[in-house]
């Protein structure tokens, strides 16, 4: 009964995803292209011969008309090609790979420790309303909200990594502690290796980074969940429940928490979204080798293909977590079946 | 309205806030106009220009500013390592945020606004085509987005305060957009667009008015929130080299620069800037997040602003009687905080929030009450009941001194206007009260045959585990809204399950399973959809599902909470049948709370009628119907409508104040048989001298006995 009602949604919410990413893609493509200048023009204009740069257009296809060119950028993006960035030996794939395992690990182990001590809190101050551990919690929530990501990292450096010698400066591993890469993840392939030592060093050096972004975006949980628990705590099926006699802890998780988390799942896609383009800051605090630590550096050296390249990923990334809250909601709850 | 009526209603709902909520606004506000302050004002004052280098420019070669200085009395923050004094940056920094806020507020508006009203007012594939476009931009990262547009705008023209703001002002354009559409979209389908067309008006005028006017009133939240969002996102620009470029004082650039000094001990060029940043988000949120809480009526704290209330109201708000029912030993205490009271938990008087015994027999005894079936003991007996709440006004007693009795198998109708406190009486009942609702007196729930857990209880001084024992057991009560007193999440079996295993823990899942397909076949709802999600029944079939889920245990005591509004007639006698085949089968007592006076005249024996917290009337229903004894009922079979109806009478005015109750008689205002009397004694419940029958009362002085300073008559003392 279930799985026909489940399969149809995906089928109608994978539909709707084209669209979007179709949007997105076009206004990055729209983007690039009203910069002055081109991308070969930008970034070695200046060092080589008007021969030497026409010549290089004409291999990048930038002499095309537009509409080739958007035609040759959707098709790449849909099958996995991204373009070949002009101060990069790599394509722009191939740095993808290289750096967004990192991002990826950092953002995870940021979401564990946001979702974790955003919700706990976050649940237990709506159902203590305005007494001392609410207004404490909240407030909590809005300085940690309020506190710049790259701030806290720097002074938890400061303090924790230069002065107290606790934790590591930067970087994913120490030394020779990398792991033996085979997908890029440093946790998952210590893990494959069974390098111990690996992944040791791997989590060390993950936890003060993850921790600065995590805590920032567990004052957003903490603040939503709250929000949403007031609401289910008075809803009119919590004080059914109570007037059937089912006891206080019961009531409280089975039916306020559990229907507060439905708002929270979706916007933890968002959220995840948003760390992503927040792990950035803490990347370049930590000197950490991630995907928006190459963005940067792309956008430093002004080559725009390769931040096309990576900014496309970044949209296509965006709609596949969209794409996954929604079943994990409809899995979730049923009235989004149909 | 005067201006100052005016502004007291737009206040209203931040009185109406617990003092949480308010001290947060008050906090928030202070800190952010202080930041306005500095904004505009503070370059002014401050000693040095934010990139000042020099002492004095006058004279050149007075000497620089010392580099990377601690704070002492000249700098007030130090100086960072280009020379510049800290504190008339962080105050410059105040005004570059000021400045970025609102040009990307305005982008955002001029930008979101126009594109939301052609959307809605357009519809159609434009419509769609836009939606997409801002759930795309919505959901893309705002600071990778704020970074590329940022790096695009100042490739374009040039970096600067118009590049950051434009770069931090997209990030907004959905939200602006989606609030503007949504109401534009609601706006077409009312009919007074029609109207306003057929009459002349551009179509077009009257929805951009009306639009205008809604979302106002959601801008303030939205704008708060992402001005404090603005601030950091131009910050984080800032940092990477992409905000407002130097030498202008920008907080998040500014500590980038310090990064470098923190690993030589120099801390006051980091610390500054980014606790101005706390600051001033802090301050922001604190305001928006307070407004929400005001604003959004889902969020209004219920009950739990205004004082808390603490025993019974004084003499029941009769003036007159005040001094002598409160002696000065009553006991106060919060029934909902307290879940084991000390002390006789069943007595015979009255809890321990009643007047005490001795300051009640100073009062004119109350009628007795009768049950139907004399001799039977009642499977409910109700004395002295009050029901209040917290509210910003004072304390609100919407059920204020009821006694009744409900013999086994017995049903009592409870009838009476909106907001008589019927609503009030059957949740107290089950002592089932929001936070900072209060119930007082008695309420005794007879044995059910032999056995632990069945014996007599006293349900006011109930422990908070004795109630629950009893709540959906012995006793249950049936909600009148069907779609949203079942939880969404779970399957129908899931709460039978739940409420079978909270009273009977032990059972076989067979069992569980057998008695709620039982239940639930009564009702008429088949086995096979036993385990399906509320959302898939029909509002009648969730009403017989609440109806199951109150029956499936046996209880002695069925409260039924107008279960049959919203129903259409065929569902309404399904269920009326039910309920009545209940109480002839199993003994049920019930009490039918409705405003419907003939599904009274159908199902009930007995009927009481309430009017502002009080029973005015109560007797056998045959009796109260045809020969009602008090004006109120008068006036309610009045204006009944049935076959016979030539002509249509409502009873005038509105009931009264609960916050501040008339002394008197409280029906005394819209009674078309009042007497001075009325308005300085409060009737008591006494048997009208024409009744035939002997358990007919009604609380009027127009019958004999009613005024409490009459005497008794003979035949009752």
């Amino acid at each position: 009964m279930a799985s026909s009602s489940m399969r149809r949604y995906l089928l109608s919410r994978v539909a709707m995803t084209l669209p979007m990413l179709l949007i997105l893609l076009t206004v990055v493509f729209l983007m690039l292209r009203v910069i002055p200048g081109d991308p070969i023009a930008a970034t070695v204009g200046d060092r080589v011969s008007a021969e030497e740069l026409e010549t290089r257009r004409e291999a990048a296809g930038l002499n095309d008309p537009l509409v080739l060119q958007y035609g040759r950028y959707l098709l790449g993006a849909v099958t996995g090609d991204f373009g070949n960035p002009v101060t990069d030996r790599r394509t722009t794939v191939q740095v993808i790979a290289d750096t967004f395992p990192a991002s990826f690990e950092l953002v995870v182990v940021a979401m564990i420790v946001a979702v974790g001590f955003g919700v706990t809190i976050g649940a237990i101050a709506g159902r203590l309303r305005d007494t001392p551990f609410d207004v404490a919690g909240r407030l909590f929530g809005i300085v940690s909200y309020a506190a710049p990501v790259f701030w806290v990292a720097l002074l938890g450096q400061l303090y924790l990594s230069v002065r107290l010698g606790w934790f590591p400066t930067g970087g994913r591993a120490s030394g020779f502690d990398a792991p033996e890469s085979i997908t890029g993840f440093y946790v998952l392939d210590s893990i494959i290796t069974w390098d111990l030592p690996a992944l040791g060093s791997s989590l060390y050096h993950l936890i003060l980074p993850g921790f600065t972004l995590g805590l920032v975006f567990g004052g957003i949980f903490l603040r939503f969940v709250r929000v949403n628990m007031l609401q289910t705590l008075r809803a009119d099926y919590v004080e059914a429940a109570h007037a059937r006699g089912v006891s206080e802890r019961l009531v409280l998780f089975r039916h306020a928490f559990k229907n507060a988390m439905v708002p929270v799942v979706t916007i933890t896609g968002l959220q995840f979204a948003l760390l992503l383009g927040n792990s950035i800051l803490t990347e370049r605090v930590f000197s950490w080798p991630g995907l928006g630590n190459a963005l940067l550096s792309f956008l430093g050296a002004r080559d725009y293909v390769g931040v096309q390249g990576i900014i496309t990923f970044y949209a296509v990334v965006v709609v596949v977590i969209s794409l996954l809250i929604d079943v994990i909601n409809a899995l979730i709850d049923p009235r989004i079946r149909h | 309205m005067s201006a100052r009526a005016r502004l007291a209603r737009t206040a209203a709902p931040f009185r109406a806030a617990t003092r949480t909520a308010q001290v947060l606004i008050v906090i928030g506000t202070l800190i952010t106009l202080g930041f306005v302050f500095v904004a505009t004002l503070g370059p002014t004052l401050a000693p040095f220009e934010p990139t000042q280098y020099q002492v004095d420019p006058e004279e050149p070669e007075a000497g620089q500013l010392p580099r990377l200085e601690e704070p002492s009395s000249d700098h007030l923050m130090g100086t960072n390592r280009d020379g510049f004094d800290v504190f008339a940056r962080v105050i410059g920094g105040a005004r570059v945020a000021m400045i970025v806020v609102l040009v990307s507020t305005l982008i955002a508006l001029l930008v979101g606004v126009p594109l939301g009203l052609l959307a809605g007012y357009r519809g159609g594939r434009l419509d769609r085509i836009l939606v997409t476009t801002m759930d795309a931009i919505y959901t893309f990262p705002s600071l990778l987005l704020a970074i590329v547009v940022a790096f695009l705008f100042g490739e374009l023209f040039a970096p600067g305060v118009a590049s950051a703001a434009s770069a931090v002002g997209i990030v907004y354009i959905p939200q602006y957009f989606r609030v503007v559409r949504n109401h534009t979209l609601s706006v077409k389908q009312e009919p007074f667009v029609e109207g306003a067309r057929s009459l002349g008006a551009k179509e077009r005028t009257v929805i951009t008015r009306y639009v205008f006017f809604n979302v106002v009133q959601s801008v303030p939240v939205i704008f708060t929130l992402n001005a404090a969002d603005a601030v950091l996102t131009l910050a984080s620009l800032g940092f990477l080299g992409y905000g407002v470029p130097p030498p202008a004082p920008e907080w998040g650039f500014d500590i980038q620069q310090a990064t470098q000094d923190i690993t030589s001990g120099v801390w006051w060029t980091t610390m500054w800037p980014g606790v101005a940043i706390i600051l001033l988000v802090t301050g922001l949120t604190l305001v928006g997040e307070g407004l929400n809480d005001v604003i959004n009526p889902l969020l209004r704290a219920r009950g739990l602003s205004g004082t808390k209330l603490r025993g019974a109201p004084v003499g029941g708000s009769a003036p007159e009687a005040s001094g002598s029912r409160r002696g000065p030993d009553v006991a106060e205490r919060d029934l909902a905080d307290d879940p084991d009271p000390p002390g006789a938990t069943t007595s015979t008087s009255s809890g321990p929030d009643g007047p005490p015994p001795a300051a009640r027999d100073s009062l004119p005894p109350t009628a007795p009450v009768r049950s139907a079936t004399a001799g039977v003991e009642p499977v409910l007996k109700v004395r002295d009941l009050r029901v209040g709440y917290r509210t910003p006004r004072g304390p609100l007693w919407a059920v204020d001194g009821v006694d009744l009795d409900l013999a086994p198998g017995e049903a009592l109708g409870l009838v009476g206007e909106s907001g008589c406190g019927k609503s009030s009486l059957s949740r107290a009942l089950l002592n089932l009260m929001p936070p900072g609702g209060l119930v007082t007196g008695q309420i005794t729930l007879a044995a059910r045959g032999d056995g632990p857990g069945n014996e007599e209880i006293e349900l006011v001084d109930a422990s908070r585990r004795q109630l629950r024992s009893i709540r959906g057991d012995r006793a249950s009560l049936v909600f009148q809204e069907p779609m949203t007193r079942l939880d969404p999440l779970m399957r129908v079996s899931t709460h039978f399950r739940e409420a079978i295993k909270a009273h009977r823990p032990d059972l076989s899942s067979d069992r569980v399973r057998e008695l709620t397909e039982t239940a639930l076949a009564k009702m008429g709802i088949p086995r096979t959809r036993v385990d399906n999600y509320p959302h898939e029944f029909s509002g009648g079939m969730r009403q017989r599902i609440m109806l199951a889920l109150g029956i499936v245990l046996q209880p002695q005591l069925v409260i039924a909470d107008e279960p049959t509004t919203s129903l259409d007639v065929i569902v309404e006698a399904q269920i009326l049948d039910i309920l009545a085949e209940l109480r002839r089968d199993a003994d049920v007592g019930l009490v039918m709370v409705t405003h419907n006076l003939g599904i009274v005249a159908e199902t009930c024996d007995r009927v009481a009628v309430m009017y502002a917290g009080k029973i005015v009337e109560m007797g056998p229903v045959e009796q109260v119907f045809n020969a009602p004894a008090h004006p109120y009922t008068q006036g309610l079979m009045a204006s009944t409508i049935s076959l016979e109806t030539t002509e249509l009478h409502s009873i005038g005015g509105s009931p009264p104040d609960l916050i501040d109750p008339p002394g008197g008689c409280r029906f005394a205002a819209r009674c078309p048989a009042v007497m001075d009397r009325c308005t300085e004694v409060i009737p008591r419940l006494t048997q009208p001298g024409d009744t035939p029958v002997d358990d007919h009362l009604a609380a009027c002085i127009l019958h004999p006995g009613a005024d409490p300073a009459d005497p008794f008559p003979a035949e009752r003392s």
